[in-house]
């Protein structure tokens, strides 16, 4: 109904000439005859704007667009299939923005000209974004269309109870709230799994699930891992995380990361079974039906839970950063520490976002370009960012400012300035982490997701599992070349030695 | 017209020098199509297993530019350099799961579905009123694609909203009524969640898209028996099952191997359904061979390596048909599959 809405609100804007969306005069049509085919992963989720919205385009500029989609975990396969054989197969891509170092360094993209940053309005968008996310280096190769990091989804009904607040306290021995460690979180979801509460607006009783995480392989689930993994294993004022700056030396086995793992294996016990073979996709689905007490996403389960036809939670869900870890690994110092403030919260920008690019090699490059512009416009952003289930999730000061504009989606005033300030507070957060963005970034976590879905099925233990992911890592970086690699990462995490 | 072998002035079997060159020449179109589509392409792909081809070049390769050298890649003439893809393979725990995971498909699914299929075709063969409504039903799974086959199995063995884990709570339900049981029986079942369980999950959405193939071939070989051999069994006071026995099965055995080695060799190369329901999961329980040189190859980029599997696969199967068709050797003349 929302997304319904909302749709008809944006192109009766669009007709009544309220929404700048492009360039052209209506009665220009530049691209007749030219067909923009475009890339990315299956379902609505991301794909379905261009599904929306490219006839309102079509009809601009005469131009046609054609959709292509594949499953997440076949996604990177196509994409640089298609460059290596230089196939032209896509014209415009949207794409994870940590497959930078394969498309971007490669040359594969077209850069992103002054003239259309000045047509997206650049200036608009937050500088983790446009500075580091779309680029490579100095050169822009992208444009903005989600921002991403992951964020706590709660029931605030059931954490902020008196009643199972003193029961809890008598049990664990401090209070009830929204955790701010990982500690705490599995405190909470062991407490509340199996408990016979009020799972929805209209007082529906039964046993509801501690907490609800993405496990699946093969999909986006290894990204929730590394969201328990950053509050153990990053360092503060240290950039580097994933690697040693000094020598590339793959930190991804070291105790803060194992810790974590053993614990994203002992958080399937807090969920349901079939856990394990859900992606974000399905707990997008299940939490909003009011199965489980926490969710680890990305903002998308904001507008989802506000969304009267896929929610009975409306009002219910509280929004937080990510916990941190209490203690944090130190590897250079080799030992763990205590922050003094008791939690060391490092949130995952987890992919830093969906980005569109264009194929270097396109036929159809000024058409591709001018169909981007179109889908990264400020005005469809805000307008996508707020309606449940696009995937697109805000990266622009304007989408941050506009608090009305998630009122009137179906945010109450307290709920979007607490889901906004979550989202904020993860990407402003100087201990923040951002995703792998070197050549090969897609192998190294394909190799890191194989093995977390060994440690889950209890094939290996999380240490074994890491130890793996280690050799793999190593490898990967020798056949890649050592060198170049550290100086990729070092680039990409800003480290510069002393 | 058929002459009088007194007549022919050739010996039978043997043409006229012009003869033979003719059938050479009407062949070598088919030769040569089949060398260049299928022989062709093998002996590349063997030649890029001895390479350390992968995404974004070759280590060899930028070596021996920088020295001046043509740069194919190749490891060299050195053994133990250039086998380096086949001695990794050797000990690579990820393969070898995946190998186990595969001879499971393919003997448990071949098992399965030959016995079902089997039965199936012994019941259609039988008289009864709407045989042939029947039949095409039966066939439905044949005709769907693997991934539709996929998501329809993902849906059905959910174990937590899936029709099949309701019907068994329903089942739970009722057995907890029987006094000798109790309510103690847990009838939950880990379709894809467990290894073992999702490996064995796997066969079944195999084997409920291609027993019905089965079941067609050995109903077309049941229907080719002549039934002046069944009225003699049945004149000398055969029972069902002894007919069965000694005739149906006996004369079944060669079209069985056939159909055996073709769904043998089918189930080798399984990847779609286990694609779309468990991505290879939980952890590599349920990885087969070909999903991994697709991962190997596609997704890393390692085509030297991923080739060199592929090798490896080819003379497992060839291993796998070998040894079966020694075996079946034993119990049927060579002239009959």
């Amino acid at each position: 109904m929302t997304k319904r809405f909302f749709s008809i609100v944006f192109v009766v804007a669009m007709v009544l000439g309220l929404v700048p969306l492009s360039t052209h005069a209506q009665d220009d049509k530049p691209f007749e005859g030219m067909k923009v085919v475009v890339v990315t992963q299956e379902g609505r989720s991301i794909g379905g704007p261009v599904e929306d919205f490219a006839p309102e385009w079509e009809e601009m500029t005469g131009g046609e667009v054609e959709l292509q989609q594949f499953a997440f975990g076949d996604l990177f396969e196509k994409m640089i299939t298609a460059f290596e054989t230089g196939s032209g197969a896509y014209d415009m891509l949207i794409f994870p923005a940590d497959w930078a170092g394969d498309f971007m360094a490669s040359g594969y993209l077209e850069p992103i000209s002054d003239e259309l940053k000045a047509q997206v309005d650049w200036e608009d968008i937050i500088p983790l974004y446009s500075d580091r996310i779309v680029a490579w280096g100095d050169q822009v190769y992208a444009l903005p269309y989600d921002g991403d990091s992951h964020m706590l989804y709660y029931r605030k009904d059931l954490v902020d109870n008196a009643e199972y607040a003193a029961e809890f306290e008598a049990e664990y021995g401090y209070p009830l709230a929204e955790p701010t460690t990982w500690n705490q979180y599995i405190d909470i979801a062991k407490f509340f799994n199996g408990k016979e509460v009020v799972l929805d607006t209209e007082g529906n009783e039964g046993p509801i699930y501690g907490t609800m995480e993405a496990q699946k392989r093969n999909a986006q689930s290894y990204w929730v891992y590394l969201s328990h993994a950053t509050g153990y294993g990053k360092v503060p004022g240290n950039p580097c995380f994933f690697f040693s700056c000094e020598d590339m030396t793959p930190q991804v086995n070291n105790p803060g990361w194992v810790r974590a793992l053993t614990e994203y294996v002992e958080i399937g016990q807090y969920g349901p079974s079939e856990m394990v073979n859900w992606d974000v996709a399905d707990t997008r689905v299940y939490y909003p039906s009011g199965m489980s007490v926490f969710n680890i996403d990305w903002g998308d389960v904001g507008p989802i839970s506000i969304d009267p036809e896929a929610s009975v939670i409306q009002g219910l869900v509280g929004f937080a950063p990510l916990p941190g870890g209490e203690q944090y690994w130190d590897y250079e110092a080799g030992e763990w520490v205590t922050p003094e403030s008791g939690v060391n919260r490092a949130p995952f920008i987890a992919f830093g976002g969906w980005i569109i690019g264009v194929a270097a090699d396109s036929d159809v490059k000024e058409a591709a370009l001018d169909f981007a512009a179109f889908m990264a416009d400020p005005e469809m952003v805000k307008q996508l960012a707020v309606t449940g289930g696009t995937g697109i999730n805000p990266a622009r000061f304007s989408q941050f400012e506009a608090l009305d504009l998630w009122v009137s989606a179906g945010f109450d005033q307290a709920s979007a300035e607490d889901y906004l300030d979550a989202v904020l507070s993860g990407i402003n957060d100087p201990n923040a982490v951002l995703d792998l963005r070197i050549t090969g970034s897609a192998e190294y976590l394909q190799t890191l997701d194989v093995e977390i879905a060994r440690a889950i099925a209890g094939e290996v233990t999380p240490q074994e599992a890491l130890d793996n992911v280690a050799q793999q890592w190593n490898e990967i970086s020798d056949r890649l070349g050592r060198d170049a690699q550290l100086d990729q990462y070092r680039a990409a995490v800003g480290y510069t030695a002393e | 017209m058929a002459q009088a072998s007194s007549d022919l002035t050739i010996e039978e079997g043997q043409g006229t020098r012009d003869d033979r060159i003719m059938k050479r020449v009407f062949l070598s179109p088919t030769v040569f199509v089949l060398l260049a589509l299928s022989i062709f392409p093998l002996l590349w792909s063997l030649g890029i297993s001895f390479t350390d081809i992968q995404r974004g070049g070759s280590t060899t390769a930028r070596v021996e530019e920088a020295t001046g050298e043509t740069g194919t890649g190749f490891l060299g003439l050195d053994w133990s350099l250039s086998a380096r893809n086949y001695d990794r393979l050797l000990h690579d725990s990820r393969l070898w799961i995946a190998a186990r995971n595969t001879f499971i498909y393919v003997f448990l699914g071949v098992t399965i579905q030959y016995v079902i299929g089997l039965l199936l075709a012994l019941v259609l063969n039988q008289q009864f009123r709407m045989r042939s409504l029947v039949r095409v039903i039966f066939l439905i799974p044949m005709m769907t694609t693997p991934v539709v086959v996929g998501y329809t199995g993902r849906m059905m063995f959910d174990s937590f909203k899936g029709p099949i884990a309701d019907l068994l709570r329903h089942a739970e339900v009722w057995w907890a009524q029987v006094p000798v049981i109790g309510s103690d029986i847990n009838l939950y079942v880990p379709w894809m969640t467990e290894t073992k369980w999702a490996r064995f999950t796997m066969v079944l959405m195999d084997s409920w898209q291609w027993i019905p193939f089965m079941m067609l071939i050995l109903l077309a070989g049941m229907q080719a028996i002549p039934d002046d051999v069944y009225e003699a069994a049945r004149v000398d006071g055969a029972s069902s099952f002894q007919i069965f026995r000694r005739i149906t099965f006996p004369m079944l055995l060669p079209l069985s191997a056939t159909v055996i080695l073709i769904r043998g060799l089918e189930i080798f190369k399984i990847i779609d359904v286990i694609v779309v329901t468990t991505g290879g999961g939980p952890g590599s329980a349920t990885e087969s061979l070909t999903m991994y040189i697709y991962k190997t190859a596609l997704t890393f980029g390692n085509y030297g390596y991923a080739a060199a599997i592929s090798f490896a696969l080819l003379v497992l199967v060839v291993i796998f048909s070998t040894l079966f068709l020694g075996l079946i050797r034993r119990f049927i003349p060579r002239d009959q599959y």
